[in-house]
């Protein structure tokens, strides 16, 4: 993956997200350079990644798929959802281990500048927020066996 | 987060810098003025401003040294001596928390972000450096020129370094909390950060940097060895505590790596270049 020469955070979420059940959904505030960046007619001059950061908990053996949830166009009401990507947590355990070696959890990165590509700038933020959701590839029991510090966007 | 190699050299270079003129002041008298104020005594060093030194200088403090009370103008003094050896020995270990708390902020919220982590950080230590300074002075007191005190402590820091507490305190010190993005919250999150962060790293560090400061003689030469171990401790990934000698090992290779030079690639040139 190629990373950015000067990496900025343009946007993140308020709250740490339990993820449980059939996922968890949150919303990424944007500064104003995010949302001039990322709602610009043309495609972002450079890449752009969607973060979830500090991933901690004890299920290994979990896929997370990453939504960005779109306005909806049809008018059906409910957001359009775009795959990102999925991940699977290996090593979640090992990272999140307060007592031996631990490295406050997992952080995965997102390269979202194809899918940010492929939309209109203005059909993908007219809003100061960008939705995300978060969904294990089978459905999580209740408790909070997994969190997510915080969900981000960097250039 | 994302790793960005030109912006970690540039906070790299910067701290080191900030680091490096922490010696230098160490080092040279004549820029004590700037560190210590109107406190500062006449012939500067560190030696002359330790708490031994400033106890024998009371009136009175030679047949009763612990009842003499230290002046605020000493007591300054010593308080920014202390912070000034936190500036020169700590700002290095510095370098990876306070990139993480740039690279996780807002550009605009940046410098304060690292203020407030700076602040958690040097206020943990000056906390410290109370207990730390009381009992310098009371060893002095006790016997100022003696190097039975340093060699006790000395002892006690060797056996801490191997010890797993110590593998504990060192994992906590590679593991950075989520920060808050906006409003209080990131405030909040930067300053208690650093609290957290100084109370690992006193954690770690506290027997290590106690020995210097009962040297009758050449505290700057062993501040100086403390610090690089203090470093290449770092450099070594968190692991599971055991009884082990660790930080000297990664200090040898340090050193020996810096000594011998940049070394030619063993990749074919073409491929070189393009790496």
């Amino acid at each position: 993956m190629d990373l950015p020469q000067n990496a900025e955070l343009l946007g993140a979420s308020a709250e740490h997200l339990p993820v449980t059940g059939t996922g968890v959904r949150t919303s990424v505030v944007l500064t104003p350079a995010g949302q001039y960046h990322l709602g610009a007619r043309e495609a972002p001059s450079g890449p752009v990644y969607l973060a979830l950061e500090n991933v901690r908990g004890t299920r290994d053996a979990t896929i997370l798929n990453v939504y960005l949830l779109l306005p909806d166009e049809g008018g059906t009401g409910a957001p359009r959802q775009l795959l990102v990507g999925g991940e699977a947590l290996y090593g979640l355990r090992r990272a999140s281990n307060l007592q031996g070696s631990n490295r406050a959890g997992l952080t995965l990165v997102f390269d979202i500048t194809p899918k940010l590509g492929e939309l209109q700038g203005p059909q993908l933020l007219q809003s100061k927020k960008i939705g995300v959701s978060i969904v294990p590839e089978r459905p999580l029991p209740n408790a909070p066996d997994i969190t997510v510090g915080r969900v981000s966007i960097f250039r | 987060m994302v790793y960005t190699p030109r912006e970690y050299a540039r906070l790299r270079n910067t701290v080191l810098t900030v680091s490096l003129m922490g010696w230098l002041i160490l080092l040279k008298p004549a820029f004590a003025p700037l560190a210590y104020g109107a406190a500062a005594p006449r012939v500067m060093s560190y030696c002359a401003a330790s708490p031994g030194a400033l106890a024998w200088s009371v009136p009175g403090a030679a047949a009763t040294p612990w009842l003499a009370p230290l002046s605020v103008a000493q007591a300054q003094s010593l308080l920014g001596g202390w912070a000034l050896m936190l500036v020169a020995m700590m700002a290095p270990l510095l370098i990876q928390p306070i990139y993480h708390v740039r690279a996780t902020s807002f550009a605009r919220r940046r410098t304060r972000a690292t203020a407030l982590f700076v602040a958690g950080y040097g206020a943990g230590w000056m906390v410290a450096g109370v207990g730390l300074l009381a009992l310098e002075l009371l060893v002095s007191v006790w016997d100022a020129q003696s190097y039975l005190p340093a060699a006790l402590v000395g002892l006690v820091a060797l056996v801490w370094q191997a010890s797993p507490a110590k593998q504990r305190y060192l994992n906590r010190c590679h593991r950075h909390r989520a920060l808050a993005a906006f409003g209080a919250a990131a405030d909040r999150d930067a300053l208690l950060m650093g609290l957290e962060h100084s109370r690992w790293c006193i954690g770690s560090c506290w027997a290590a940097m106690l020995l210097p400061m009962l040297l009758p003689h050449g505290h700057v030469v062993a501040m100086m060895g403390v610090s690089m171990l203090m470093v290449c401790e770092r450099l070594d990934p968190p692991r599971t505590p055991a009884w082990q000698l660790r930080g000297f090992g990664t200090a040898f290779r340090y050193a020996r790596l810096r000594l011998r030079g940049p070394q030619p690639s063993a990749l074919p040139a073409t491929l070189a270049a393009r790496v």
